[in-house]
């Protein structure tokens, strides 16, 4: 079942993330806005490392943040940005705004900047958090009406597995440490044992845990396989 | 030839675009001729006005075609009035609009115009002007190079102040609304000078007021409508369309202008109660008109004419949604094109499908749905059952009205229906 939802979840971003960079492709030069949505930190920061890497070397990519004392979406991109042709804008910076004040100030700056926007000739790719797209709706519903899009992201559990699988990591190193620690003790053991009842009994042993080795072995093939298989990488 | 294809999507994209017609170029590229019994309408409300009876009020839906229509009307005076058109958020950024900087930017407008096109004012009165608007603005200690009039933008200088410095914003309302007078009778003096000179009359167009809240329209054009109305000239105030339906505060500002409020329809689709029927038949001018629309920006080679009908009537005649629908349509194209291309398939000749259009609808049926709570379900459906809600004032209301999941359609019967998008979800859903 996780197998199932986790392929539907990476396909559904798949096409999200298709949809966004055809979009970025064709608004080059021309003012459009994306609104797009993830709550993961690690995942979104990926999906713009993957957007901006993608449109490089010709699109020169910025990254700027809004001022949560001033978050006016206009300003934030004309104080970074002074040159349009073949560039983009990310701007980030939407889910520090947690205050009833400054949210409300994000919104009245949306709701207002139609007309001064128009003179961005660029696309500008807005993140923003999943709790805040939907009050934007409802507060700047005109800056909502002429969003050129709207990007919904969802959580992949693949980065929730990235850090349950770097934990596991960590207790595997640790083991293996261990093992390399037994193997030593065993090569020094074998180094001086001379009777050959315990020499055949370590050759068993040696044989088992080579087994064990190719289990494990085979299991990584098949993790890896399947990882390819999903990400396309 | 590969490139060519996604090229040309690529075009239609970028001519999509939401926002309205404004520049010459987007005007010559992509206007249709639309509304013109409206311009026409509007034409003898602005010549049917007097010293005493010039202002009129404007309202429409969002994504309509107020912007564009304004900015075209204001085109067509030009020859015979001096008409300055103007979006009050280009001019203050944030929403503390109230009366007293609406007039002050009429008056800088209108200043600012008269300067570039060298309105011939005679000089002690230009600099009278120049010099009451650097008082009151505090822009004294601009350096300038030889005399008032040698080019300094005096008037691109308060226009930024005006966006950007919410202490001066504050100064002139507090100075303003002490004295009124002062700004009124300068603003009138202005124009009386301005029309003296070019010898035309003043057509003021000020747009964008319609996305105020309810409660700074109450605030503006009910506490303090009759500052307003004093100047002496023509001014069109936009407002918003839910205004409208607040039959108290419609009341009192139709009896102060002593007009009715100007409201722009959407283009009626079907007659009302035909898109209810088996198979519903819709009005073949409109479906024509956004036909025309569309084909201005999409070439015919990129989409059929089956699918350019389904969607004019996926739109509910609201133009904004006709170009939003086919942007979502050319991006799964451009998605399309890109797989075929890396699979190293042949992409000419590919069109807009049935199944692209089915996708496209989807996801803005999707992103349409994700403000709507149980409530609004129920108002979605009251409205059509009943083609109007059980309290057409309800601020729930409203927000679906402003938010085009409602689209009222008038003409001699005003009724309310639901955007297709909104009767595809709530058929989904099993609610109608």
């Amino acid at each position: 079942m996780t197998n199932t939802n986790t392929k539907t979840i990476f396909e559904a971003n798949q096409e999200t993330y298709d949809r966004l960079i055809v979009s970025i492709e064709a608004g080059i030069s021309s003012l459009q806005i994306f609104l797009a949505v993830c709550d993961g930190d690690d995942q979104k920061a990926e999906i713009i490392r993957r957007y901006e890497q993608e449109l490089a070397p010709s699109i020169r990519s910025y990254q700027v943040y809004l001022d949560p004392q001033e978050p006016s979406l206009r300003q934030t991109v004309t104080d970074a940005v002074s040159f349009h042709e073949n560039t983009i804008v990310t701007v980030l910076g939407a889910e520090a705004l947690d205050q009833d004040e400054s949210l409300k100030k994000f919104f009245g700056y949306l709701q207002w900047t139609r007309e001064a926007l128009r003179e961005l000739h660029l696309p500008i790719i807005l993140w923003v958090p999943g709790r805040i797209l939907k009050l934007i709706a409802k507060n700047s519903p005109d800056f909502w009406s002429w969003c050129n899009g709207i990007f919904k992201f969802q959580i992949e559990s693949k980065l929730v597995y990235n850090k349950v699988l770097r934990q596991k990591h960590t207790y595997l190193q640790s083991n293996l440490e261990l093992m390399s620690d037994f193997l030593s003790s065993l090569k020094m053991d074998l180094a001086i044992e001379t009777d050959p009842r315990i020499e055949v009994k370590l050759q068993h042993k040696i044989a088992s845990v080579k087994t064990d080795l190719n289990r494990l072995n085979d299991q990584l093939d098949e993790i890896e396989q399947a990882l390819q298989e999903k990400t396309g990488w | 030839m590969a490139a060519t294809r996604i090229e040309e999507f690529q075009q239609a994209f970028r001519n999509l675009q939401l926002q309205p017609l404004i520049t010459p170029e987007e005007i010559a590229n992509f206007r249709v001729e639309y509304g013109d019994e409206w311009l026409d309408d509007l034409e003898q409300m602005v010549l049917d006005c007097s010293d005493y009876n010039n202002q009129l009020i404007f309202a429409g839906h969002r994504g309509c075609g107020k912007s564009t229509l304004l900015a075209e009307f204001a085109q067509k005076l030009s020859d015979r009035y001096f008409t300055v058109v103007f979006s009050i958020s280009d001019l203050i950024e944030t929403p503390d609009i109230n009366h007293i900087n609406i007039l002050f930017a009429i008056a800088v407008q209108l200043m600012a115009k008269a300067d570039a096109e060298n309105i011939g004012i005679e000089k002690s009165q230009k600099d009278a002007f120049f010099n009451w608007f650097k008082e009151r603005t505090k822009t004294n200690e601009i350096k300038t190079t030889g005399g008032l009039e040698t080019g300094f933008d005096l008037f691109g200088i308060i226009k930024a102040k005006l966006q950007t410095d919410k202490v001066m914003r504050e100064t002139i309302k507090e100075k303003f609304t002490r004295n009124p007078n002062d700004l009124i009778d300068t603003l009138n003096l202005i124009a009386k000078k301005i029309e003296s000179a070019c010898d035309k009359k003043i057509v003021v167009i000020i747009d964008d007021l319609d996305k105020l809240e309810l409660d700074s329209v109450d605030r503006i054009f009910k506490q303090n409508l009759n500052a307003l109305l004093k100047p002496t000239f023509t001014i069109i105030y936009t407002i918003p369309i839910s205004t409208i339906r607040d039959g108290v505060l419609k009341k009192h500002i139709e009896d102060a202008v002593s007009s009715r409020i100007f409201v722009m329809p959407v283009l009626k689709l079907y007659s009302k109660g035909e898109s209810r029927q088996s198979n519903p038949q819709p009005v073949i001018e409109t479906i024509d008109k956004l036909r025309e629309i569309l084909l201005k920006r999409i070439s015919d080679d990129l989409i059929t004419d089956d699918i350019v009908i389904e969607i004019a009537k996926s739109s509910g005649g609201v133009v904004r949604e006709l170009i939003r629908i086919t942007q979502e349509c050319c991006r799964l194209m451009l998605v399309q094109l890109r797989k075929k291309v890396r699979k190293q398939e042949p992409i000419d000749g590919l069109r807009i499908n049935q199944d692209i259009l089915t996708q496209a609808l989807d996801i803005l049926r999707n992103d349409m749905m994700i403000t709507l709570s149980k409530s609004d379900r129920e108002i979605l459906k009251q409205t059509y059952d009943n083609y109007r809600p059980d309290d057409p004032k309800h601020q729930d209301f409203l927000d679906l009205l402003h938010n085009i999941c409602v689209i009222e359609y008038r003409n001699a019967e005003s009724w309310y229906d639901l955007h297709p998008l909104a009767i595809r979800q709530l058929k989904q859903e099993q609610i109608i």
